[in-house]
């Protein structure tokens, strides 16, 4: 495999920053200095010692596990190769590499040594047998591997019995290099041999390099194209199996780490099985033989590995989870790794041949490390067009052990600060941001947020920032999923819809009508495109980091066995028609071809030629399978395109039309095909061009009959989506989304560490879900979710008048209801119950002198809000719809406007009696010594000021600044209180009580008078 | 109220002192109140006070062998209503009387059964005590209201007295109370109104002690 990891592409200048970023992380564990260069390691849990193999010192170091010291050292002849310990912990065996150019002498040989007594035993090989790897399985008999064969070794007694060859039947013998080598060269390079046992003793395997340097032995076959060998032997059966391997980059580190019961093995850079098929794989290996190391933690399911993706990175131990290799943390080391990786019995400790000597890593204690981790991936802030106060987010920093751990936090993101931006965990980080930063932005800006910590061992990753900012006219309610989301599908059965998270190895399966994420199903490693079975009940994934195909049960949201394929062939594409099954794959051997999936029997092979054409495609090949599934179309990076006709059973067109393909792609009729703005026929000819003016084309579907297409102009602009019809293209309708739709540039990112990133040129962006509710579409911040019908017509606002809400009358004050009537102010009926008020009601927002007011009520006519408690004079009011944005309505707000609610049909003024708590009507009139509760609004401003759309304060109670007069029949009546009503938004409230002076009648004027603004509504009154 | 008890001391200190008769008794009745139409434009409804039971006392005065005069005071029970088809609203109510009647009998004092004929003229105190609401049904006709009003009342009727010994005797009568509407108590709604006389027809039984 030879790919260029897109972070390479920009230099090494690039990773320099990133050391400097890592940097920033304290180191984990402890390294012991040997003072030479260690072969591999062997742990003695019994003595609590470990024991290292010093290549170039030609001793064994002897290593304390208890306070990581050096106790000494066990002399040996030269080139201590390969270590491995016996199940009794009696003897250790050494295998010596001892291969030397003449006329130097070569002495291979492998040491007993009895660890119980004063013994050793040497026993020699001849020169051309040169032990490169030993191993004990369940069994007192250690495995030695030599150059020419293998041997079972008996310590005790110190014979050794050749086990294989009988004949020597595979292609080439195993090799190492011949000393001496160049400065420098270490010894994995030089070995260039491993091995690794299975937890349970019943396996071992090893990797070893082939020999290149001519035929020998009675192989028979193609042999050039060997590099490598792995090797499985079963320690019950003595049975070994053979499997070449050519591997592009060779197979580094030289680490073989085998599972528990010896089905799996990572070797070098790939987790193979018994087949040769690679489960998983690092998607960014160097192939360098001698940087990095792993080993398999069986107990936790996962792999710890440094697997450097260049040359001058500082270290990092990653944790992988062990099926897929989805990284699960990062931990910065000391000193990069060198080779084989052991654990405590326990899994607590973890030792391994490094730079200096050996690495020291308690993994236990992880808990008690300082590190730093975020509650979130992604902060998104919602903008609205009209409402631009600042607005707060959170995001929690803990230290998972529970300690406290000092961070800094770090954005260049404009009009966000951080508070705080150092500390101590656990923090709640409260992230400020000034939404005028961005007034003249609208759709999504990214950013991140770096986390710091020069005490933490974990290096934790950033926290991406998002602020959409959206007109009310522009579509589309934004679920945040954090992750890189490369494909999505529409369930035509269930009311589903499933996303592929590439980063985390996910399809994320969401329910259609809730959009609540319902399951998540783990995929092989870099998943890239989904398919679905012909009945719809299996779900199809190609992954480019493993050598298969995933399968999962859509009824029971469960993983099925998985489709293997070829050595060296990743499935990035799958296509499923009536008849056959088929998967483009990039090819180790860059010999990229379209393999026929066998699904009965989960394995893939490729068929010599395609039809009449060699099958010989682009590596960046996507398939689609047609609407009816008569046909699967092939389109290629390269302009190429290809047509399979599953009635025919083979490819029958072939075309290149155009320099280079990339885009959009669909299906769409019986058949015809989409790519970017092009429409192909069934034959795969040209047929029709859409209009590209509007940007890039993200994604296609078809609703009702209609073709729906999303465009993207920017990542970081508003994006776009047009109904057309089918076949003329001729658009319906359209209308703008909050944030671009994604497109295969914006997909991409530097990428992390050993997280995989493969981004196809071809998008399939944006589902029709069967529910016939939303079309969603992978967008900037995840999902953008836009309702079926999102070019139904709808008018602009017209606004007609402002009024206050009590009476309809057209004076209003600051802080005061309002009602604002007109027509197509919304195009839905909605009332808000929380406070704050929002300020987007029904995707309406109104905005006064370019303040967002907060809103109670929103229908077609009406819409009901509360102007800003600090605004008087002239003012400017626009609405803000989905239909587009009103005519600017002039009007003046007063110091106060007194109003007094009317209610019912009979417009009942909002009077209460204290005696009886009710209405004051014909039925129950104010009577003398009667206290009245006179509810209304429009008194203007408070103190203490309560900002709008807040709910006011029980304590303490805010009193009107302008007090205002009241009478009854022209009797002054005492006031009591003017203010807000508790726990009420806009709410005034005067508590006045009535004299004996009053005058009795069925219509007794009752007047409000404030600051030269008044009001009366008439009450009966009887006396006594 | 208080003018009432005024009046009838005062009533009672100019009756000249003769051979004569003085009653002193107490009774107890039933009130059957005719209801009155309150008209509006949406149509009709009867509004007025529900039967109740009453109770008084008076003072009775016989200087002559036929004639004679009673000062009486009664406290009747009557809820406030209004009532149109089966829609109903009502609020506690009742009302104090006062007044004199000029007593005609039909016998001499001697005898046993003394048929008279009883008519006079007074004052009658409504009082509305009952809750008021927001919302009464038929508030389009009528409102019940909580307060006050006095206003004039005539009293006509008659009975017999049945003299059981030398000194006590006891009542059989039926006097019906004659007054205008109470407009602050029954208000007409709005555009509505209430038309005729409020006629309480209060049958009682009473006893009196005759001191000779």
């Amino acid at each position: 495999m030879m790919r260029i990891p897109v972070g390479r592409i920009l230099g090494s200048g690039t990773w320099g920053l990133l050391w400097v970023h890592l940097a920033i992380a304290a180191p984990f564990g402890t390294v012991v200095t040997v003072g030479g260069h260690v072969s591999d390691v062997a742990l003695d849990e019994r003595r609590g010692l470990l024991y290292a193999a010093n290549f170039t010192a030609n001793r064994i170091e002897v290593i304390s596990t208890r306070d990581y010291t050096r106790r000494g050292t066990i002399a040996l002849s030269p080139q201590p190769a390969a270590l491995a310990l016996s199940p009794d912990a009696r003897f250790l065996v050494v295998a010596h590499f001892s291969k030397w150019a003449p006329p130097a002498s070569s002495y291979p040989a492998v040491t007993v040594v009895d660890l119980e007594g004063p013994g050793r035993r040497v026993l020699a090989f001849p020169p051309a047998e040169v032990p490169l790897a030993v191993a004990f399985g369940a069994s007192p008999q250690a495995l030695v591997a030599t150059t020419r064969a293998f041997y079972l070794l008996e310590p005790f007694e110190g014979t050794i019995t050749k086990i294989y060859p009988q004949s020597w039947d595979i292609e080439r013998p195993l090799d190492g290099r011949t000393l001496p080598v160049p400065i420098p060269t270490f010894p994995a390079q030089i070995v260039q041999a491993a091995a690794g046992v299975s937890g349970d003793g019943r396996f071992i395997w090893m990797l070893a390099k082939a020999d290149s340097s001519g035929d020998s032995g009675s192989g028979a076959g193609s042999s050039s194209s060997v590099r490598d060998y792995l090797l499985r032997y079963e320690v019950s059966t003595q049975q070994l199996l053979f499997l070449g391997v050519t591997a592009h980059p060779p197979l580094g580190p030289r680490v073989v780490s085998v599972n528990r019961d010896g089905s799996l093995a990572l070797i070098g850079w790939g987790i193979f099985n018994s087949r040769g098929v690679v489960r998983a794989q690092f998607p960014y290996p160097l192939g360098d033989l001698h940087r990095g190391g792993h080993g398999w933690e069986e107990r936790r399911g996962l792999i710890y590995a440094h697997l450097p993706a260049a040359a001058d990175e500082p270290p990092v131990l990653t944790v992988f989870e062990a099926d897929n290799l989805t990284v699960r943390e990062r931990l910065q080391l000391r000193e990069g790794l060198s080779g084989r990786v052991v654990f405590s019995s326990d899994g607590s400790t973890l030792y391994a041949a490094s730079d200096s000597g050996v690495t020291i890593l308690p993994l236990g204690s992880l808990s008690q490390a300082h590190r730093v981790v975020a509650n979130r991936e992604d902060v998104l802030f919602r903008v609205r067009g009209c409402d631009w106060r600042p607005m707060v987010e959170e995001l929690e920093l803990v230290n998972p052990g529970g300690g406290a751990t000092p961070f800094r936090l770090r954005t260049t993101a404009p009009g966000v600060r951080l508070e705080p931006s150092m500390g101590l965990t656990p923090a709640r980080v409260r992230i400020h941001l000034d939404p005028m930063a961005y007034q003249n932005r609208r759709g999504t800006i990214t950013a991140d947020i770096e986390i710091l910590s020069e005490q933490a061992v974990n290096i934790p990753p950033k926290v991406r920032l998002l602020v959409n900012v959206r007109d009310a006219d522009q579509r589309g309610e934004i679920v945040s999923v954090p992750g890189k989301l490369v494909d999505i599908l529409a369930d035509p059965v269930r009311d589903r819809f499933y996303v592929l998270r590439q980063d985390q190895n996910q399809v994320l399966v969401f329910d259609g009508s809730t959009l609540e994420p319902i399951a998540r199903l783990r995929t092989g490693n870099t998943p890239v495109q989904m398919a679905f079975s012909l009945d719809h009940r299996l779900l199809l994934v190609g992954n480019d980091n493993s050598q298969l195909v995933s399968v999962f049960d859509l009824d029971r949201l469960e993983a099925r066995e998985p489709v293997e394929f070829p050595s060296g062939h990743y499935p990035r594409s799958v296509a499923v028609s009536r008849w056959a099954i088929w998967a483009a794959v990039r090819s180790m051997d860059l010999r990229h071809a379209i393999d026929r999936i066998h699904f009965d029997l989960r394995h893939a092979s490729t068929p010599p030629s395609l039809g009449i054409y060699q099958n010989d495609i682009d590596d960046e090949t996507i398939l689609l399978p047609s609407v009816d599934r008569g046909f699967v179309f092939a389109a290629m990076r390269d302009g190429r395109v290809l047509l399979y006709d599953a009635h025919a059973d083979t490819f029958v067109v072939a075309r290149k039309d155009f320099e280079s393909l990339s885009g959009a792609v669909a299906a769409v009729g019986e058949p015809a095909f989409l790519v970017e703005n092009r429409m192909l026929n069934g034959s795969l000819v040209p047929e029709a061009t859409l209009d590209s003016t509007g940007g890039s084309s993200s994604g296609f579907a078809i609703a009702d009959g209609w073709l729906v297409r999303t465009i993207s102009a920017g990542a970081d602009q508003p994006g776009l989506i047009q109904r057309l019809h089918p076949r003329t293209f001729e658009l319906r309708g359209a209308v703008s989304l909050a944030e671009a739709p994604l497109v295969a540039s914006a997909m991409a990112s530097p990428p992390v560490g050993q997280t995989g990133q493969t981004i196809l040129p071809f998008t399939r962006t944006l589902a029709a879900l069967s529910n016939r509710r939303y079309l969603v579409s992978l967008s900037r911040s995840g999902l953008l979710v836009v309702p079926w019908d999102f070019d139904a017509p709808s008018a602009a606002p017209v606004v007609s008048a402002v009024v206050n809400a009590a009476d309809h009358s057209p004076g209003v004050a600051p802080g005061g209801l309002i009602s604002i009537q007109g027509r197509a102010l919304a195009s839905t009926t909605a009332a808000s119950r929380q406070t704050p008020l929002p300020t987007v009601l029904g995707g309406v927002c109104v905005a006064v002198n370019d303040r967002a007011l907060p809103l109670l009520l929103v229908s077609e006519d009406l819409i009901q809000a509360q102007l800003p408690d600090n605004l008087t004079g002239p003012a400017r009011l626009v609405v803000r719809a989905p239909g587009g944005n009103s005519a600017p309505l002039d009007f003046q707000i007063l110091p106060a406007a007194p109003a007094i609610f009317r209610l019912g049909e009979d417009s009942t003024p909002a009077i209460v009696r204290a005696r009886n708590n009710q209405l004051v009507t014909l039925t129950n009139p104010v009577h003398p010594k009667d206290v009245l509760t006179i509810y209304a609004t429009g008194l203007g401003a408070v103190t203490p000021p309560v900002s709008a759309g807040e709910a006011a304060p029980i304590q303490p109670l805010s009193s009107v600044v302008l007090p205002p007069s009241v009478t009854l029949g022209g009797a002054p009546l005492p006031v009591h209180f003017a203010g807000l009503a508790p726990g009420q938004v806009g709410l005034y409230q005067i508590n006045v009580s009535v004299t004996d002076q009053i005058p009795e009648g069925m219509s007794v004027p009752l007047r409000i008078e404030q600051a030269g603004a008044s009001t009366t509504v008439n009450v009966r009154v009887v006396k006594p | 109220m208080r003018s009432l008890v005024l009046a009838s001391l005062t009533a009672a200190v100019f009756i000249p002192a003769t051979a004569q008769e003085w009653e002193l008794g107490g009774v107890g009745s039933y009130g059957f109140s005719r209801g009155l139409a309150a008209y509006a434009p949406v149509g009709t409804a009867t509004t007025g006070f529900a039967s109740g039971y009453a109770w008084g006392v008076l003072a009775g005065h016989n200087p002559h062998r036929l004639v004679g005069g009673e000062i009486r005071y009664a406290f009747r029970r009557g809820d406030l209503r209004v009532e149109r088809g089966g829609q109903k609203a009502t609020m506690r109510g009742h009302a104090h009387l006062v007044h004199y009647d000029v007593v005609v009998h039909a016998a001499d004092r001697g005898a046993w059964v003394r048929p008279f004929f009883a008519v006079g003229g007074g004052a009658r105190a409504f009082r509305g005590t009952g809750l008021e609401r927001a919302v009464q049904p038929l508030s389009q006709f009528v409102l019940l209201t909580r307060t006050h009003q006095t206003l004039p009342v005539l009293s006509v009727g008659g009975g017999v007295k049945i003299r059981v010994s030398r000194w006590l005797s006891f009542r059989l009568e039926a006097r019906d109370y004659v007054s205008p509407a109470p407009d602050k108590l029954l208000t007409p709604a709005p555009g509505a109104e209430i038309r005729g006389w409020l006629h309480d027809v209060v049958p009682a039984f009473g006893l009196t002690v005759t001191l000779r």
